[in-house]
């Protein structure tokens, strides 16, 4: 109950701040050496990029799910614990698709954060976080949020075995 | 003499246990032998996904000549995966899978044959699996965004499209990231199996 909670409160907050993400900035670009730098007004928007934009889906629903599912355990506190119903199942199957997509829209954001911070001379892409220091800052930090919230998720889907063992050895 | 006795007075003995015993056990140890089996077979699934993810991504090495600003105007220029720091990522975090799979399909076998403390090692194998579905899922996000970037390109950010240079290399990535969705998928449904076959354990 309390990890659904803090869960809950940890990817709001990382929707929240990701998805208020925008800046601009006037960016000098040096095209020829020995010429003054155009200045170019450029923004950095969080829907700019289809990678933030998941990250930011994928947390509003991580979201929306623990607030709902928190409704689960109080159902079931009135009764037996030892039940084992088919939407104790359910609970648990969407909370181990939760823990994948959270995973994988942290992993996606911190890729193209990685990207972001030392371009790629390989492809030809260039770093972007020298010129949009906040706009840098803000995503590392609604990713660390999102971390912090991916973490509470996947401690509820592991402490599903330790009850279940607990509740088998108790009967043996 | 004496040893003759207990043989004859035991088949018939035997002969009646049997009966219901013969009842009793397909009921209760069927289902969850098939449960043992599925999950060594999606176990070494798993591991098939990740060894096949890992050795698309690391033969996806393709050579094209680009043009050149100077003389001589045309250069070769290669494409590997060990260019990109995510594609690195992802295929050290499914080779970490692979190993841990194998390692789980062999502990699994050696359940199916030895039915001893089971629980505790199914137990033990949930966690495994959650912690390799974590490692998993961030490794396809992280390949699939950075592929989708070589696809499409970012007109704001001013990075270009690779893959209408590079098809070969873009084709095989594509595949190798969607075997590893797959085995994502593989992962979720083990824990959602290991859980049950945990839960049918306890006595109602």
């Amino acid at each position: 109950m309390v990890l659904r909670m803090m869960g809950l409160i940890f990817t709001l907050v990382a929707a929240i701040v990701a998805g208020t993400n925008k800046d601009t900035q006037d960016v000098p670009i040096t095209l020829v050496d020995g010429l003054p730098p155009l200045h170019l007004t450029l923004t950095a928007k969080w829907n700019y990029m289809s990678s933030t934009v998941y990250f930011v889906v994928v947390n509003a629903i991580a979201c929306a799910y623990a607030a709902t599912s928190m409704a689960f355990p109080a159902l079931n506190m009135g009764g037996s614990r030892r039940n084992w119903t088919c939407s104790s199942m359910l609970v648990s199957a969407l909370d181990l698709t939760m823990v994948a997509l959270l995973f994988s829209a942290n992993g996606a954001s911190a890729a193209i954060g990685v990207i972001a911070l030392n371009g790629n001379s390989h492809t030809h892409w260039h770093k972007v976080c020298y010129a949009f220091k906040r706009y840098c800052i803000q995503g590392g930090a609604a990713l660390v949020m999102s971390m912090l919230g991916s973490f509470f998720f996947l401690c509820l889907v592991l402490l599903l075995p330790l009850n279940l063992h607990r509740t088998a050895s108790l009967n043996y | 003499m004496a040893t003759h006795e207990p043989e004859k007075v035991g088949p018939p003995a035997e002969a009646s246990v049997a009966e219901p015993e013969k009842a009793a056990p397909p009921p209760t140890t069927g289902p969850t032998d098939y449960f043992k089996v599925a999950d060594v077979v999606l176990r070494l699934l798993v591991f098939a996904s990740a060894l096949v993810s890992v050795v698309v991504m690391s033969i996806s090495k393709q050579t094209e000549i680009v043009p050149t600003p100077f003389p001589p105007y045309r250069a070769p220029l290669p494409a590997k995966f060990n260019h990109s720091p995510a594609l690195i990522y992802f295929v050290a975090a499914l080779c970490v899978a692979g190993f841990f799979s194998i390692l789980t399909a062999l502990g699994s076998l050696y359940s199916l044959f030895k039915p001893g403390c089971s629980a505790k090692i199914i137990s033990h194998f949930i966690i495994i699996d959650v912690l390799l579905l974590g490692i998993v899922a961030s490794a396809t996000g992280a390949a699939a965004s950075v592929a989708y970037i070589g696809l499409k390109g970012n007109t704001h950010v001013g990075w270009g499209k690779v893959c209408n240079m590079y098809g070969k290399f873009c084709r095989y990535i594509g595949a190798s990231i969607g075997v590893s969705l797959f085995s994502t998928v593989l992962l979720l449904l083990l824990v959602l199996l290991s859980v049950y076959s945990l839960s049918k354990k306890i006595p109602k």
